[in-house]
């Protein structure tokens, strides 16, 4: 345990070292519903009513981007050589570069996101739960993401490969991600919201107790 | 302590990289593997570390006490010189020597990100790993690489003095810096 530990802060130290990623995702993040939001102009109506699968989607897109380096710096500099020496489990290793990646990358978007919601004339009541929805459901991005990382992590040229398989394992968290966010939107409070906020946190859930277990099987496949 | 390698193949893609490797060290050892590029060096050490499968043959090795310094040494580039010993030091629960640092002209460097190292200043900064880790087997690919002449005599020092400790040592490489090697294998005739 206190391996992991001390390769957890070694993994946060290395994420958070990297400034210009993270400020350049956010700067992108918000690019994206700014641009957005000028292609609506004079449709101030529609604008709040799709501004939650504007945010889903464009949290997708910049999450995107950092996926492909995700185990690919560590397979080539000769980390995961030295963890498979001194047998700590890729598990272990691809559950902390999810958690990693979900600090450094989705967090910080969730943090900004209402000061996009005010960008978007999104409701000041729907801001908070736009957030919950975010802390639920963008683990399962992350987790995904890694798993769609470990996929690649050996090939040199991979292009759209990645996106692809991972794309439609996307699909349920923004489906009920911005499912639980329209109810909100049209119908208020209601129990069909929280039905769908219980959805997303199973799929979340199950991304964390699977996709790790995937990612370590894939990364070992890379060395037999 | 004894490493035991009993008629190793190895094949990649159907082309033979060696075949039927065998040899025996005890405490105290040293095998110097030499031979042409791509006659299988690197692919035998990462073959004995458990890194690489291999086609047929046995090894008997204890895995806990294997030290692998290869060409890729973990190094990531923009955490600092400090930080990688500190996380090194941490993770094999021993102080790093300073004055190892000294001797490799890296305590200059401490603070710098990794990525503004020449190679040879990463290579020694690989080495502090090795010296820092107790392991009691070293498997060494190219350790001289990039390093100047005083760098290259010291380790060669920590090399003697592993030895005399009961390591065990297999060390790949080109030049010919380790004079009394107790069993030698050329790659190249096989």
């Amino acid at each position: 345990m206190r391996i992991y530990r001390l390769i957890f802060l070694r993994e946060l130290r290395k994420v958070f070292s990297y400034k210009a990623n993270y400020i350049f995702s956010l700067m992108f993040y918000s690019s994206i519903i700014f641009l957005i939001s000028i292609g609506l102009q004079g449709q101030n109506s529609i604008l709040p009513n799709v501004a939650p699968s504007l945010i889903w989607v464009s949290i997708i897109l910049v999450l995107f981007l950092s996926f492909e380096d995700i185990f690919q710096d560590d397979y080539y500099d000769g980390t995961l050589d030295i963890y498979r020496i001194e047998n700590i489990t890729f598990y272990g290793f691809a559950l902390i570069k999810s958690i990693s990646h979900w600090l450094a990358n989705c967090l910080p978007m969730i943090i900004i996101t209402p000061i996009i919601g005010i960008l978007v004339n999104l409701d000041s009541e729907v801001i908070l739960p736009m957030m919950i929805t975010l802390i639920i459901g963008t683990p399962a991005l992350s987790f995904i993401g890694c798993m769609g990382s470990s996929l690649i992590l050996s090939l040199k040229i991979h292009g759209l490969i990645m996106p692809i398989i991972i794309l439609p394992l996307f699909l349920p968290i923004l489906v009920f991600g911005i499912g639980a966010l329209d109810v909100l939107i049209f119908n208020g409070f209601e129990e069909l919201f929280f039905r769908q906020l219980a959805l997303l946190a199973g799929i979340s859930g199950l991304s964390m107790a699977f996709c790790p277990i995937a990612s370590a099987y894939i990364i070992k496949a890379n060395y037999d | 302590m004894t490493l035991l390698v009993k008629n190793l193949s190895c094949y990649l893609s159907g082309r033979k990289i060696f075949s039927d490797i065998s040899f025996s060290l005890k405490t105290g050892e040293v095998l110097k593997i030499s031979g042409e590029n791509g006659s299988g060096k690197t692919t035998l050490l990462r073959a004995i570390s458990g890194l690489s499968s291999f086609e047929s043959g046995e090894i008997f090795i204890n895995k806990k006490e294997i030290f692998l310094l290869g060409h890729n040494a973990g190094i990531k580039q923009n955490l600092t010189v400090e930080e990688d010993l500190e996380f090194w030091s941490n993770f094999y629960q021993n102080e790093h020597d300073d004055k190892i640092l000294k001797k490799l002209s890296l305590n200059s460097k401490i603070h710098s990100q990794c990525r503004y190292l020449s190679q040879g200043q990463k290579q020694k900064l690989a080495l502090t790993r090795l010296f820092c880790s107790n392991k009691k087997i070293w498997l060494l690919d190219e350790p001289f690489s990039f390093l100047d002449e005083v760098s290259s005599l010291f380790l060669l020092t920590k090399i003697e003095n592993h030895r005399q400790n009961n390591g065990i040592i297999i060390i790949v490489s080109h030049q010919n810096l380790i004079k009394n090697p107790d069993l030698s294998i050329n790659l190249g005739d096989q």
